[in-house]
């Protein structure tokens, strides 16, 4: 039904992307980038690549609709827990050394990261001086990022996350159920700054200490890694602390030797 | 018509050409001709007026020779002179006209030369004038002379002058006849032609000019006929446009109709009409009359009926002349009807109408006149139009319908509709959930993904740590084999050097003792006494060597074991013997004692159990001064043999326990002094222990005495004699640098023995090392002693290798290199100390006898002294090297009340090569800070004296030498407003809490030691890793399918370089064969274009053996085009690589498709 779209179609849609709105798609992962593409074209009902980049180019709502496919909003609060406990273990400690703390949650997505961050945070007494950026490429994730308002039937899995992470009071505390939803406390995001940042184009906004970039690179192939990484280098201060997903590692790029490993099971480097 | 007028053109053209060409050119040359004549009579008048010349000269001539004659003949007559002034004025002009006719006469010879006789006859005459003249003058007798020639030459000179004029006048003459001929007759041929030519001329004129005429008025003629044409089709085309815009949207079949006809009447005054439209059925029905009275209805023609019916099945108008008015109203009532009256018309026809070429309908008209064939013309022309418009009417009339019933459809689409939406919401949900785990799906498909690839990188990575683990533990073994080879010449040496000490020392104390004895009695009690302490020494130094024999024996494996049945009581008793007379010299009880446990016999070697037992029961005896000794034999729990050995002694330190198991080493250095011994009895003990197969164990406390248990095996195991002590050792060996040295690998270092003890193993505390690389073991010594006399630790090496490895095991302060060392250059050691990151900041001075200076100073050292050289150029040299080094010494400045905060930073980063010093308050800090420059400043806030942020503040104010880097160390949160303003003096801020210490150690390193090697070493990586990438294809097996020789040796020899087994098949005959003889070929090169067996099928046919499915073939074509390439992977290539190869690009291929590395 849907003609396959070929490396071809892909590169020249990707630039067609590019040049049109920016949005660099180049230099993600080809697999995963097709697979994206595929389940665009059921779900916009395009017949084939072709098809579906005269649409987005002649419209920059179907273009909107598209980034919904391209960018993956998979994500959860506190997602491997056991990361959230080792930030709190081995790097607040040192966190707690700044008198005042920059953290960037790259790639925040609908914001779950944010939200986890920012609660331990706020539980290890560093959230008033921290000033956390949130960014990300769709407008409609950092939308939801900003509101703050996440599914009621997740919460549960959360509050069982948020108490492996180490989690200090009830997580109930942080959040207001209403209707389907739980709205998390405003003053939380009272330090953030959402702001729209693409790892593939825009450059190095601030000097920070802390950076999470998880389950974001996964996406990306190795020069587009590669120049994350070195976006996250350059941001960092010196000694400071870089987190990855849990599928991700700098081991083999060329950022290797720029970092050294604090939980290496939780990806969590130290720059040099 | 277009082509006659062509034509004519043409031809006029030519006539227009001829009549104007042909009199102009007659004109031209009748011109010509005329100017030619009258040149000619111009010339000929010219010769006229040349002869005139000439004669009239001449005339003037003869009549100067008159002249003469005359005047002479006058002075003759008179004698007087002045007679002879025109002789004189002729004679003068004579030659002159002479010269003159004769130029004019050039053109005739024969006058020239008569002219030339004239002046012959002139000049004799004058010379007879002359001599005349003179005697007259002188009264000669002239007379006579004149009588006799008087005459003559005159008479010649006229009949000359007369023949000469005579000439002229002829040739005067005959030109002027030649000039009238001449004339004449141009004049008659000039005029014949003219007149001849102009006839010709104005007859061929006329005939050109009468044709022109005439196809002229042909012309205009036509032209008229075509001009009446175009009106004719503009007053058709008028009509067509009127017809349409009267048609014009309208689609009611009978408006239509009427519109047409009512058209019709009015362009071509039709009297009555009607118009008949095929239906659906076929028959022809009327839809609209014009002029029709009310008594016709509707009419219906079928197939051919009448002539309407006639005209449609035919599709040709038919014209119907002079009708009778019955005919036609009584056949189709066309009658003409009007408000008076009523008549039938005259003409009649039938025009049938067409779209697209068949005829849809017939329009009947009658005219009260006969149709001019223009009208009829007209009416044909529209038939079309009519037809097209009236199809048009009908199929929007039908689409109407269309349309209606389709309106119908859709509201009962538009009901099913809203019950699909009902399902499809029920779908949306079902699909969004869908959607969401597809979203978690791609997630965790693309984690995986990366687990994937890191997992492959990882592999690689091991790969090559285990490579280079191979290689580490390759020279491992190595470096035991090595060692264990000079243990074993050490033992041996040992094992002779014992002998041969024993022989002299044997005669040494056979004769103290003989003196001891003093037998001849003639010795003293003294120098009994020295002979006695001789003997004595004698023995102790005997034992020693004994006992050194037998360690080295052990060492050395050569101890022979003679394992036999032994009874445990038998050895008690043996030792009670021995030892209980000693314990009784020095007052102590010896006990013995076998438990129920212990067997009553044992197999091992006997002698060797009693040498274990004899060290321990004498130590114990020698370090026990009072209270008891006491062996006793048991078993243990694991049901090993224990002969335990306690006393009431001394006892050993719990942290000297191990070390008195050491060869030469007793628990206190001091012992020794007291007790004696060689300390080798332990060392003995245990090996001997281990190899009878079982262990000496050692409980003892200070003071309260010592218990050492042997524990042997009741059977002793014979296959288990240890004869390598050095399997047990090898993994103490320090690890060795990954990196390889090259020289190191053709053939194993053996390490010469050193010539003296250096400071490696000192415990000597001295603040700074130096290596001394040297292979001159005088100059070493001296270097040796003035680094000592220094203050210096002083390590030794040889060779290079020795250095490198001292080098990078102890890191000297500095290095002291010779360049001409045994093997390996200095300089290539200088090289390797600066290449690695661990030693390039050690500052290397060489010192040699080879002048390399530049060399060196060029690789990095930072000073060169030539041997043989001074102790003061030496000490120089050593003051160079310690100016270097000692630059490394950092200063800090801390500034913290807390005087045990202060000392725990203190410690925190202090280290050798940095200065601190702790102040507590802000006022001292600033003194400091005036008198000394610091490299890094630490500053608490809160100071007694001050605020930090105050002492800043004056820092920045007072003059001080210099700011450093401040990094603020307090134990508070700051305020926004604090931090900014403690930002513009220090960079680092750090809050005390648990990991603090370790942030600020990170600090005040950022600032001390911007660590130099930091890049060469990414630089290492980095190398490193495009080493291993290439190592992918070492030991590769390639089979190189190729016919071509050139690309077969390229090819070979890019692969081979990178260390690959190159197999080369000609074509896929043998391409098939090879994989076949040979099992472990890892990827194929296949070219395409081979003769015999061609690469496609080569490929097809591997691919179709089960073995060869997965084996990676890359083609190699040299067609660029993708359909080529798609063949290739289709006949079954993995890849495909285009010609020509690109030798980079080959090698990624090739490590993309090289299979994993199992093999490796």
């Amino acid at each position: 039904m849907i003609d396959q779209p070929t490396d071809i179609d892909l590169s020249q849609l990707t630039q067609a992307i590019y040049l049109k709105y920016s949005y660099d798609f180049r230099d993600y992962a080809g697999a995963s980038l097709k697979r994206r593409i595929i389940h665009a074209l059921t779900q916009l009902k395009c017949k084939n690549v072709a098809d579906l980049q005269m649409r987005i180019l002649h419209s920059a709502d179907e273009f909107m609709a598209l980034l919904q496919f391209l960018t993956i909003p998979t994500t959860e609060m506190f997602r491997d827990p056991h990361y959230y406990l080792a930030i709190r273990e081995q790097v607040v400690p040192f966190l707690k050394t700044y008198p005042s703390l920059k953290i960037w949650i790259a790639g925040c997505s609908t914001g779950e990261e944010l939200y986890s961050m920012a609660i331990l945070l706020l539980e290890e007494g560093l959230l008033e001086r921290s000033l956390i950026y949130a960014t990300d490429i769709n407008p409609h994730s950092l939308e939801k990022a900003r509101k703050g308002i996440f599914p009621l039937d997740r919460v549960s899995e959360y509050t069982v996350n948020y108490q492996k992470s180490g989690g200090k009071r009830a997580f109930s505390h942080y959040y207001t159920a209403a209707y389907d939803g739980a709205l998390f406390d405003r003053s939380l995001c009272e330090n953030v700054t959402f702001a729209d940042h693409s790892l593939a184009t825009d450059t190095v906004f601030a000097e920070t200490h802390l950076v999470c970039c998880r389950n974001v690179m996964i996406y990306f192939n190795r020069t587009l890694q590669e120049r994350a990484l070195g976006l996250f280098h350059e941001s960092l201060c010196h000694r400071g602390f870089l987190g990855l997903g849990s599928k991700e590692s700098i081991d083999f790029s060329g950022f290797a030797t720029y970092f050294e490993p604090l939980v290496k099971v939780q990806r969590i480097y130290r720059k040099l | 018509m277009q082509n006659t007028a062509a034509v004519d053109q043409i031809e006029f053209r030519r006539i227009l050409s001829r009549n104007i060409i042909s009199p102009l050119a007659v004109g031209v040359v009748s011109a010509l001709l005329f100017v030619i004549i009258i040149f000619n009579l111009l010339s000929a008048m010219k010769w006229v007026e040349h002869t005139v010349e000439v004669i009239s000269e001449a005339n003037e001539l003869a009549k100067l020779a008159v002249d003469m004659q005359t005047g002479m003949r006058g002075y003759l007559l008179t004698g007087e002179d002045d007679f002879l002034t025109p002789y004189r004025l002729a004679k003068s002009k004579f030659g002159k006209t002479v010269a003159s006719l004769k130029e004019l006469a050039q053109d005739n010879p024969t006058q020239v030369e008569r002219l030339g006789r004239i002046e012959e006859i002139n000049s004799a005459w004058q010379t007879y004038a002359q001599t005349v003249i003179d005697m007259r003058r002188n009264n000669g007798e002239y007379l006579e002379l004149v009588r006799a020639r008087g005459l003559r030459e005159f008479e010649m000179l006229r009949s000359e002058f007369e023949e000469f004029v005579a000439v002229e006048q002829k040739l005067l003459h005959d030109r002027n006849a030649a000039v009238r001929q001449t004339t004449t007759f141009a004049v008659a041929t000039f005029l014949g032609a003219s007149i001849f030519l102009t006839g010709l001329l104005s007859f061929f004129g006329r005939r050109d000019l009468l044709r022109l005429s005439s196809t002229f008025s042909k012309n205009l003629d036509e032209l008229h006929q075509h001009t009446e044409l175009l009106e004719q089709q503009a007053w058709q085309r008028a009509g067509q446009a009127r017809l349409a815009e009267f048609t014009m949207g309208k689609t009611a079949l009978p408006l239509l109709g009427q519109t047409i006809l009512d058209f019709l009447a009015l362009y071509i005054d039709v009297a009555v009409a009607a118009m008949y439209v095929r239906s659906e059925t076929g028959s022809l029905r009327r839809i609209a009359t014009y002029g029709v009275g009310k008594s016709t209805d509707e009419q219906i023609f079928d197939g051919n009926e009448s002539l309407v019916g006639q005209a449609a099945v035919s599709s040709r108008v038919i014209h119907v002349e002079h009708l009778p008015d019955h005919y036609i109203a009584a056949s189709f009532g066309l009658k003409i009807n009007s408000g008076l009256g009523q008549t039938a018309p005259s003409n009649l026809v039938l025009l049938p109408i067409l779209n697209n070429g068949k005829p849809n309908g017939v329009v009947e008209l009658g005219f009260l006149r006969t149709p001019t064939t223009q009208e009829l013309n007209f009416l044909e022309l529209i038939a079309a139009n009519i037809g097209g418009t009236v199809a048009a009417a009908v199929s929007s009339l039908r689409l109407q319908d269309a349309f209606e019933e389709t309106q119908q459809l859709n509201e009962e689409l538009q009901t099913q509709q809203e019950e699909l939406r009902v399902s499809n919401e029920e779908l949306e949900e079902q699909s969004r959930i869908l959607e969401e785990s597809q979203a978690i799906l791609e997630n965790q498909k693309a984690e995986l993904e990366q687990t994937n690839e890191k997992l492959t990188e990882q592999a690689v990575i091991l790969d090559q740590k285990n490579t280079a683990l191979n290689i580490v533990q390759v020279q491992l073994e190595e470096r035991a084999h090595d060692l264990q080879r000079a243990s074993k010449y050490k033992t041996e040496f040992l094992a002779n050097m014992s002998h041969e000490l024993r022989t002299p020392l044997n005669s040494t104390m056979i004769l103290a003792k003989l003196l001891s004895e003093n037998a001849k009695g003639n010795l003293d009690e003294e120098q009994v006494q020295f002979a006695q302490s001789i003997y004595s020494s004698g023995n102790d130094l005997l034992d020693l060597i004994n006992d050194i024999l037998d360690i080295s024996k052990v060492e050395a494996g050569k101890l022979e074991l003679a394992p036999a049945h032994v009874t445990v009581q038998s050895v008690i008793d043996r030792m009670n013997t021995t030892f209980a007379p000693l314990a009784a010299q020095k007052s102590l009880q010896f006990l013995t004692q076998i438990n129920a446990s212990a067997p009553a016999t044992l197999f091992t070697d006997e002698q060797r159990l009693e040498q274990i037992l004899k060290n321990l029961l004498s130590n114990a005896i020698k370090f026990t001064e009072n209270g008891f000794v006491k062996l006793s034999a048991g078993t243990d729990a694991s049901g090993m043999i224990t002969f335990a050995v306690s006393d009431s002694g001394i006892g050993i330190r719990r942290d000297q326990h191990a070390i008195i198991f050491e060869a030469f080493q007793q628990a206190d250095g001091s012992i020794n002094r007291r007790y004696g011994g060689t300390g080798l009895g332990l060392s003995i003990s245990r090996d001997l222990a281990n190899l009878l197969g079982g262990s000496v164990e050692v409980h003892s406390e200070v003071g309260k005495g010592s218990t050492f248990t042997l524990l042997i095996p009741a059977d002793m195991p014979i296959n288990e004699r240890k004869t390598n002590p050095f399997a047990a050792i090898e993994p103490f060996l320090p690890a060795l640098p990954v990196e390889i040295n090259p020289v190191q690998t053709g053939a194993p270092h053996t390490s010469p023995e050193p010539f003296f003890t250096d400071d490696r193993s000192s415990t000597q505390q001295a603040s700074r090392s130096v290596l001394v690389v040297e292979d001159d073991a005088e100059f070493a010594r001296i270097l040796f002693d003035l680094s000592h006399e220094l203050g210096y630790r002083c390590l030794v090496a040889q060779n290079a290798v020795d250095a490198l490895q001292i080098a990078t095991e102890y890191l000297p302060d500095a290095i002291l290199l010779d360049i001409g060392l045994p093997g390996v250059s200095g300089m290539s050691v200088l090289q390797k100390l600066k290449s690695n990151p661990a030693t390039r900041h050690i500052p290397v001075h060489v010192v040699s006898a080879a002048d390399r200076s530049e060399t060196a100073l060029q690789l990095g050292a930072i000073g060169y002294a030539i041997k043989p050289t001074t102790r003061d150029r030496l000490k120089q040299v050593f003051e160079k090297l310690e100016g270097k080094f000692s630059q490394k010494l950092k200063r800090v400045l801390l500034v913290e009340d807390d005087e045990i905060q202060r000392n725990s930073v203190v410690k925190l980063i202090g280290g050798d090569d940095v200065d601190i010093k702790a102040v507590a308050f802000g006022e001292e800090a600033i003194e400091l800070l005036k008198t000394t420059i610091f490299d890094c400043m630490i500053i608490d806030l809160k100071l007694p004296d001050m605020q930090g942020h105050e002492l800043l503040e004056r820092m920045s104010s007072e003059a001080i030498c210099s700011f450093p880097p401040v990094i603020v160390y307090t134990g508070r949160n700051l305020t926004a407003d604090e931090e900014n303003a403690l930002l513009k003096y220090s960079r680092s801020i750090i809050i005390k809490g648990a990991r603090s210490p370790e942030r600020l150690l990170d600090e005040v390193t950022l600032f001390l030691h911007q660590v130099e090697s930091k890049l060469s070493s990414e630089r290492r990586t980095m190398l490193k890793a495009v080493r291993g990438r290439d190592r992918i294809l070492e030991g590769r097996r390639v089979l190189l399918v190729d016919d071509d020789v050139r690309n077969i040796f390229a090819l070979t020899g890019a692969l081979e370089q990178k260390g690959a087994v190159v197999e080369v098949g000609r074509n896929g005959f043998e391409a098939i064969n090879k994989l076949n003889e040979i099992a472990d070929i890892d990827i194929v090169l296949m070219d395409i274009m081979m003769p015999g067996m061609d690469g496609l099928e080569a490929m097809r046919r591997i691919r179709a053996d089960k073995r060869f499915q997965k084996l990676p073939i890359i083609a190699i074509t040299a067609k660029a085009m993708k359909d080529d390439q798609d063949q290739c992977l289709t006949a079954g290539a993995s890849d495909y690589l285009a010609k020509p190869i690109d030798i980079d690009r080959l090698y990624s291929l090739l490590r993309v498709w090289m299979p994993n590395l199992e093999r490796l």
